[in-house]
């Protein structure tokens, strides 16, 4: 037995073996594992498979997809598509006039535009222009749907409908943005009033239930206004939906702060740049970049949080679904109530699942 | 015994202004006693070696020296600026960094930001140069460390040793009169520690006034003037390379040297 | 203190001593407009209507209500009310949540499908509108009194799910269902709502905490013998737990502050009867919605003191 080997000729690399077993019965193996996986799955994808069946059956062979009121849809056999189809345009903007609709098509059209912009920057890109985007939208919408000037006047409270939850999302990722930034900033603040007003505010909104905030807007926050003003309901709404989530912006926004490296704010200052440079240039570029996956998952709850506004009286998408499911054209089987809300179901669902990947898409590329 | 130590003549006579004075600078963590009764002076065109056990308080001295910690009594003179204990100002440190550079163990490179554009922050938004004069001042500096061919990566493209590089030139960049450097060579591989000691090196022998931070002992005796030895916050000992490594005076020295130099 | 340092801090002390002013004349100017406000509208101020008799019924109360007690019993049955979902719903969540965490990282293909299935669905879809489903869609399918389905001594239709009570039966009575401890509808959908919504972020979050135990773990068990459930249950999940808890703990508290869209379905807890019924009979907003706000602030310390014990419990159990 030699003590010493020495290499003279070096191994070069060859071509993998092709797999011993054949195709079919490595699946059978993975896919049968152990008696109770096996039985666990078989039980699943029977359960899947009745449920499909029947959900299809509900809501596309015996679905009734045509019709002006509940005679359209008699029983609870098939889905209602029929009031879906018929108060499209309620759902769609609410009570908003008629003759005005192209300002409701013009924004809707220039977010799918904005939003197809968005998707297809690539993800490591600078996330600045895109959020002045988001902020400069809802502003830009706000003036075109409410109007005043050369523009006929609409009242706030016609907006109603897919359009509400457009406006009032995209307001409230506006406003939630900056306020929530500078809260952040603000509780990392020398000044400790400062700190300590930032701290009780996010830790405030983070221990009240949103709908008291709703609640709050809705019913207290006019006592507190002098006499003779007068803050519609919408707008009142808006603010306390924008302060709730600027409260976790700014929990999100701590946290991108906190990931920046404190051996790169000495070494800024070694290079001699003053503090405003040093959070111009080192620290926020990287802070807010490690936060723009959280803050696409703040805007995907704020999709789903529009939905409260319906229980304090502000017509939504889902309140314009309940309206109209107690409207007399179609108030009566139940059926018709939950078709509305299957359909509602699968929009969110649509939404929501794009958003939260793109969130992941995000979060993997950084 | 403190005072006499400091006035132990330093290699370069010609440089008898001091550029860094510290006068019984004491700091404290909390309660705990970081730096005790600390008395040196470098002159312009020295080398200063700082070297002695973890936790004896090396990095918290150089750290002390450009503001980035503050002192609670004593006084610091450095490139001209004065300042006392109770007088910290965030101008102060402002003006200090602007004629002190530093190099720190763990890069501290900009990590969203070109290797160009590393170079360059400090003298365009810190000294308002413009930006054609800070780029070409750049590129000078990178050709000085060898590391041109990279100016548009980004810093996590380089390896250890390059960073280090990169943050060296970013140091020189913003013209300072001291580089303090802190364990430099201490997080890299021990491949590219070579790489990062020889553009030292060279710095040195270009006249520039260093005081680093370092275990690299070939190091100390190759290019310093003067090593320090610290141990539990103080300075122990100040001496010239060889009298330091042949001839420590102190006990506490030579049984650092004995424990470091036999492994 | 030297001339430079109060130079370079003096800002600092203006700009924080006009944001006192700030602060006090709006709060001055709230409160005065809120006088006026209620002066007109001949309310009264404080706490005293706690005393009144509320004069309306609870549909369900742990404690003894009726149109006679006192504003403050309503107070209470409320809070009750809501501890009681938030119990129920915060344990069906976990129970799910392990099971689907499991699910999502099991070998088995269908299995990890199902999960994932679970989670993406019933993530995205609005709470509210999931609670709203349950109440009006699912629990509409269930048949009236006369036709109540029976399991056992349970009786389940549409006005409730009725359990007996030691000898005490629920039996149909007329229209009405007699006897037993009734559940009702309400409860029920908000719990189901609750539950299968937050038991999805839950199901993330264990999975995560799943995640974070080390692979050497799991080799580690497989060395001495353990694989399987049992090195699930004795290696990974105590490891996954300690590093879940605190989100977890987050999660509790986002479940009890959802549990106030019970005001949507007018199941009777703190949103429902003090932000709702007492705050409009007595058209004392500002204190009903304060207690509303210190109601709901008392239930998430108390989840964050009971998460706080757990994790220290947990870190006490550990070896190193």
């Amino acid at each position: 037995m030699t003590s010493r080997f020495v290499r003279d000729a070096p191994i070069d690399a060859r071509a993998a073996p092709v797999a011993a077993i054949a195709w079919p019965w490595r699946g059978r193996r993975a896919r049968f594992a152990t008696p109770a996986t096996s039985a666990l799955s078989l039980l699943l994808l029977a359960l899947c498979a009745f449920v499909c069946v029947r959900f299809v059956d509900w809501a596309i062979v015996r679905a009734h997809w045509l019709g002006q009121s509940s005679a359209a849809c008699p029983g609870d056999d098939g889905a209602c598509w029929a009031f879906v189809i018929a108060r499209w345009k309620p759902w769609l903007v609410g009570n908003y006039p008629v003759g005005q609709m192209w300002r409701a098509w013009t924004c809707f059209a220039t977010f799918a535009l904005f939003w197809i912009w968005v998707v297809r920057r690539p993800p490591a890109g600078r996330p600045g222009p895109v959020l002045v985007g988001f902020v400069l939208l809802p502003i830009a919408f706000l003036i075109l749907l409410v109007g005043g000037g050369p523009l006929p006047l609409v009242a706030p409270t016609q907006i109603g409908g897919l359009l509400l939850t457009l406006v009032v999302t995209l307001a409230t990722f506006a406003t939630a943005l900056p306020i929530g930034l500078a809260i952040a900033l603000g509780r990392r603040s020398q000044w400790p009033l400062v700190r300590a007003l930032c701290a009780m505010f996010v830790e405030g909104m983070r221990a009240v239930p949103l709908l008291a905030v709703l609640f709050i807007a809705a019913t207290l926050l006019p006592l507190f206004l002098p006499r003779g003003i007068d803050v519609d309901l919408f707008t009142r709404a808006v603010i306390a939906f924008a302060l709730f989530n600027a409260a976790m912006a700014a929990e999100v926004f701590r946290g991108g702060l906190q990931a920046v490296g404190r051996g790169q704010i000495e070494a800024a200052t070694t290079v001699g740049l003053s503090h405003f440079a040093t959070l111009r240039l080192i620290v926020l570029p990287q802070a807010i970049r490690a936060a723009v996956p959280a803050l696409v998952n703040i805007m995907i709850a704020v999709i789903k949080e529009t939905t409260l506004l319906s229980v304090i009286g502000v017509n939504d998408l889902l309140g314009a679904v309940e309206i109209g499911a107690k409207s007399p054209d179609w108030v009566g089987e139940s059926n018709i109530l939950t078709s509305g809300y299957v359909f509602l179901a699968l929009a969110y669902l649509a939404v929501c699942y794009g958003l939260s990947r793109y969130s992941r898409r995000l979060e993997l590329s950084s | 015994m403190a005072k006499s130590m400091a006035k132990v003549a330093s290699k370069r006579t010609g440089g008898d202004v001091p550029i860094v004075r510290m006068r019984a600078i004491n700091k404290w963590y909390g309660d705990y006693h970081a730096l005790r009764d600390i008395d040196v002076v470098v002159d312009t065109g020295e080398r200063i070696v700082v070297c002695g056990p973890s936790g004896s308080g090396k990095s918290t001295l150089v750290r002390t020296i450009n503001l980035l910690e503050p002192f609670e009594q004593g006084r610091l003179h450095v490139c001209g600026i004065d300042v006392a204990a109770d007088a910290i100002t965030r101008a102060a440190r402002l003006a200090v960094n602007r004629c002190v550079g530093m190099v720190f163990q763990q890069f501290n490179l900009f990590p969203h930001m070109s290797v160009l554009a590393n170079l360059t922050v400090g003298p365009v938004f810190g000294r308002g140069m413009r930006r054609a004069e800070a780029h070409d001042l750049a590129m000078h500096y990178l050709a000085r460390v060898g590391l041109t061919d990279h100016a548009n990566k980004r810093p996590a493209e380089l390896s250890g040793g390059q960073q280090q590089r990169v943050a060296i030139a970013r140091a020189l960049c913003t013209r300072p009169q001291l580089v303090l450097f802190d364990e430099p060579t201490a997080a890299l591989d021990p491949e590219m520690v070579n790489e990062v000691l020889q553009t030292m090196e060279s710095l040195a022998a270009d006249g520039m006034t260093m005081i680093v931070v370092t275990h690299e002992m070939g190091f100390a005796r190759r290019v310093a003037d003067r090593a320090v030895f610290m141990d539990q916050g103080q300075i122990i000992e100040i001496a010239r390379p060889d009298d330091f490594f042949e001839r420590p005076q102190s006990r506490r020295l030579a049984s650092f040297l004995g424990r470091i130099l036999t492994h | 203190m030297t001339r430079a340092v109060l130079r370079e801090r003096l800002p600092g002390y203006v700009v924080q001593a006009l944001l006192v002013a700030l602060v006090a004349w709006l709060v001055s100017a709230a409160v005065a407009n809120f006088r006026a406000n209620m002066h007109a509208l001949g309310v009264s101020a404080g706490f005293g209507f706690l005393h009144a008799q509320a004069g309306f019924q609870i549909a369900q109360s742990l404690v003894p209500f009726g149109p006679a007690s006192p504003y403050l019993d309503a107070v209470i049955a409320a809070a009750l009310n809501t501890l009681l979902v938030v119990a129920v719903a915060s344990v069906l969540a976990t129970i799910i949540a392990l099971f689907v965490a499991f699910g999502r990282l099991a070998p088995h293909p269908i299995v990890r499908g199902a999960s994932t299935l679970y989670v993406e669905v019933f993530r995205n879809v609005p709470l509210l509108l999931q609670i709203l489903f349950w109440y009006f869609s699912a629990i509409a399918l269930l048949p009236g009194v006369a036709d109540s389905l029976q399991f056992g001594g349970i009786l389940l239709n549409n006005r409730g799910l009725f359990v007996p009570s030691g000898a005490d039966r629920p039996h149909v009575d007329g229209f009405d269902v007699a006897g037993g401890i009734a559940i009702l509808p309400e409860l029920m959908a908000l719990t189901l709502g609750l539950a299968i919504y937050n038991g999805t972020f839950l199901a993330e979050i264990f999975r995560a905490g799943i995640l974070s135990v080390p692979k050497g773990q799991i080799e580690a068990a497989t060395t001495v013998g353990l694989s399987g459930a049992r090195a699930a249950l004795l290696i990974v999940l105590p490891q996954a737990l300690r590093v879940a808890l605190p989100a977890a703990g987050g999660q509790y508290q986002t479940l009890a502050k959802a549990s106030s869209l019970a005001a949507a379905i007018g199941y009777p807890d703190i949103m429902q009867i003090v932000g709702g019924t007492i705050a409009s009979q007595t058209s004392q907003a500002l204190e009903a919605m304060a207690l509303v706000v210190a109601l709901y602030a008392a239930i998430n310390l108390c989840i964050a003191l009971v998460v706080g014990v757990a994790n220290r419990w947990l870190l006490s159990r550990a070896p190193g």
